[in-house]
């Protein structure tokens, strides 16, 4: 049995507010959590919904050409109009989600495993390599962000799979110095020093005691961080590195519209726009909900 | 004053590896990854195999990954960044350019960003908990939520196509851009130190969508950070003494707490740099601005790639040095900041 010696200072992480304190400091901060939270929720779940059932809710096919004439306002059968090539602006609008929400989703998700693995193993390490591993995070970590995901879009190619590595990649460091600074503190403390004292691996001790005790941070950086993926991948698309041209996408629909812009045509560029603002808002606003309630006083 | 120099020598050394780092991030990223220059430059799928190799050969690609990344790292502390396959000028040259336009936009933009994040933040903060809280910070939450091209057509769409009152894009009417022989290439400075009134006015006129589209994005974060901020110095005690002293409530706002505030305030503007270059990319697209970042966009589609790696590597210098003097100028503030 490996026995070491258990630190004699051990910290303590910062106690949790007393129940009067925290409803004090959030009447000080003036935010009451679960308004901001059910508006997101409903914001989200509705964008969801719209792309998931877009083949139901969609009254026309968003590839075609409808018969209906170009640019067409809004109206005359076509809810937002049509778009240079005559599709329903609607119909693509409806569909146009899946890009964005599946890129959004799976790059979030990719980072925050990869950065929280890094993170984990590197805080609990410490020494050499956590250094040189916090110093190449940090470094990536300042670069801006849409410019390094434009530039790996670019060398991997169009594509959804590239996209989401193109995401995924600039957004490791925020979770790793999240699950980095928890390991750090975490290791310090009493269970920590008792389960080596049972004879536990350092595996277990990282997994099974420092690692689920920081998801509670993690979430809430996670959700806000989704709204800026969705950002991103919009960026990606509009600047013609997202998927290929037929598939509609919010994105690169706006990019479409803008060349009819100075004719007039408001509609091609208003909707898909729109829906991007809704969905980042409402993944913001979630990220802010959560946020407010996990860190009372911001 | 011998404690700052002591800082300004470790922030400095500190930022010599994480410069390394990064300049071995973007060389990895576009030699490693699958897909190298000669490939992209010929393109197609029937390139014969040989002509791949010769140009491969010619471009120093086929040598061992450590030769190549040893004559990369000598090039960029020489300040050669190689030749652009698409212009045929040296790529340094080019960027720097281009510099001017993109700087110029930064500045008008961050002088948008600023007022209306501060003013925000202490609305927000003065009204804590009421309605005026609330939509102030909405607002924040919707401006970092808000993509920058949409908010840049809606913009358009209003101010000119609708109303006509402004120009939908580039730097400056195509009169002036024939006629207007420019001196540092900040158009607004040339126009001044040419006494050129109407330029003046021609080249602001073209500033204000573009800059009002980034300083919009930007002004969120200073928001969230003035009215944060702005809450902690209006509980403190001196502020109570004021208040207590009788003083209108517009001077212990702006005069007492505000002053005191700004601190953190400063660190955001300087950390937004990273965050203006990347809304930049995105303003220039949507205003059609010659600048660093639609240089870069139009390298990506001609696949340039030296120009490519160009772009990406005096983007990270400018972010890193502007961190730099931040932290500095952060220490300098405040004498408490240790390192």
């Amino acid at each position: 049995m490996r026995w070491r010696r258990a630190r004699a200072e051990t910290r303590r992480p910062e106690k949790q507010p007393s129940r009067t304190r925290r409803r004090n400091s959030r009447r000080f901060t003036g935010s009451r959590t679960s308004p901001l939270i059910w508006a997101g929720l409903v914001i989200v779940a509705a964008i969801i919904a719209l792309t998931v059932l877009a083949p139901w809710i969609a009254p026309y096919d968003p590839v075609a050409y409808q018969g209906g004439g170009r640019l067409q306002p809004p109206g005359n059968g076509h809810l937002m109009g049509t778009d240079q090539l005559g599709r329903d602006i609607f119909s693509r609008v409806a569909y146009g989600g899946r890009i964005p929400l599946v890129v959004a989703f799976a790059s979030v998700f990719t980072a925050m495993t990869l950065g929280a693995l890094f993170g984990w193993a590197s805080g609990y390490a410490g020494g050499y390599p956590d250094r040189l591993l916090s110093l190449a995070m940090d470094s990536l970590y300042s670069f801006p962000s849409l410019i390094l995901a434009i530039v790996i879009a670019a060398v991997l190619g169009p594509g959804l799979f590239n996209m989401v590595v193109a995401v995924a990649v600039v957004f490791v460091p925020t979770y790793y110095r999240v699950a980095r600074a928890q390991a750090l503190q975490l290791k310090e403390l009493e269970m920590v020093a008792a389960a080596r004292a049972l004879g536990a691996s350092n595996w277990r001790i990282l997994f099974r005691h420092i690692a689920p005790n920081t998801l509670g941070p993690l979430i809430p950086v996670a959700t806000y961080n989704v709204a800026d993926a969705v950002l991103t991948a919009a960026g990606l698309s509009f600047l013609g590195l997202g998927v290929q041209p037929p598939t509609p996408d919010w994105g690169f629909d706006l990019q479409n519209g803008q060349s009819f812009l100075p004719s007039g045509s408001w509609w091609p560029v208003t909707f898909p726009g729109l829906m991007i603002l809704l969905l980042t808002l409402g993944f913001a606003m979630l990220g802010e909900g959560v946020g407010d309630r996990m860190r009372p006083r911001r | 004053m011998n404690g700052l120099r002591k800082y300004i020598i470790t922030r400095v050394a500190v930022t010599v590896p994480m410069l390394f780092v990064l300049l071995s991030v973007i060389f990895l990223v576009l030699r490693v990854m699958p897909g190298d220059a000669a490939e992209a430059m010929l393109g197609g799928r029937n390139v014969p195999p040989e002509a791949l190799a010769a140009l491969r050969s010619r471009l120093g690609l086929d040598r061992p990954l450590h030769v190549q990344f040893t004559a990369y790292l000598a090039g960029v502390v020489r300040g050669d960044l190689g030749l652009s396959s698409r212009t045929g000028n040296e790529v340094l040259i080019d960027i720097l350019t281009r510099m001017p336009a993109t700087l110029e936009l930064a500045v008008f933009s961050i002088a948008v960003a600023i007022p209306v994040g501060v003013l925000s933040g202490v609305f927000g903060a003065t009204r804590a908990g009421r309605a005026g809280d609330h939509v102030v910070r909405l607002f924040h939450v919707a401006s970092f939520a808000v993509f920058i091209p949409w908010i840049g057509m809606m913009l358009q769409m209003l101010f000119s196509v609708t109303l006509g009152w402004l120009p939908v894009g580039g730097r400056l009417s195509v009169i002036n851009l024939y006629t207007f022989t420019p001196v540092t290439g900040f158009y607004t400075l040339d126009a001044l130190l040419r006494r050129d009134f109407a330029v003046l006015g021609d080249a602001l006129r073209h500033l204000v969508l573009p800059a009002c589209t980034l300083g919009i994005v930007l002004s969120g974060l200073i928001g969230r950070v003035s009215r944060a901020s702005m809450l902690e110095v209006l509980g403190s005690d001196f502020v109570r003494t004021a208040r207590a002293k009788g003083l209108p409530e517009t001077r212990v706002v702006f005069a007492h707490a505000l002053r005191n505030a700004l601190l953190p305030t400063v660190t955001v503007i300087g950390l937004e740099f990273a965050l203006l270059m990347a809304g930049a990319i995105l303003t220039e697209t949507t205003f059609a601005w010659p600048g660093v970042a639609s240089y870069l966009l139009e390298s990506i589609r001609a696949r340039d790639f030296n120009a490519i790696q160009g772009t990406v590597i005096v983007v990270a210098v400018l972010v890193t040095s502007v961190n730099l003097v931040v932290d500095v100028l952060y220490a300098w503030i405040d004498p408490r900041v240790k390192y």
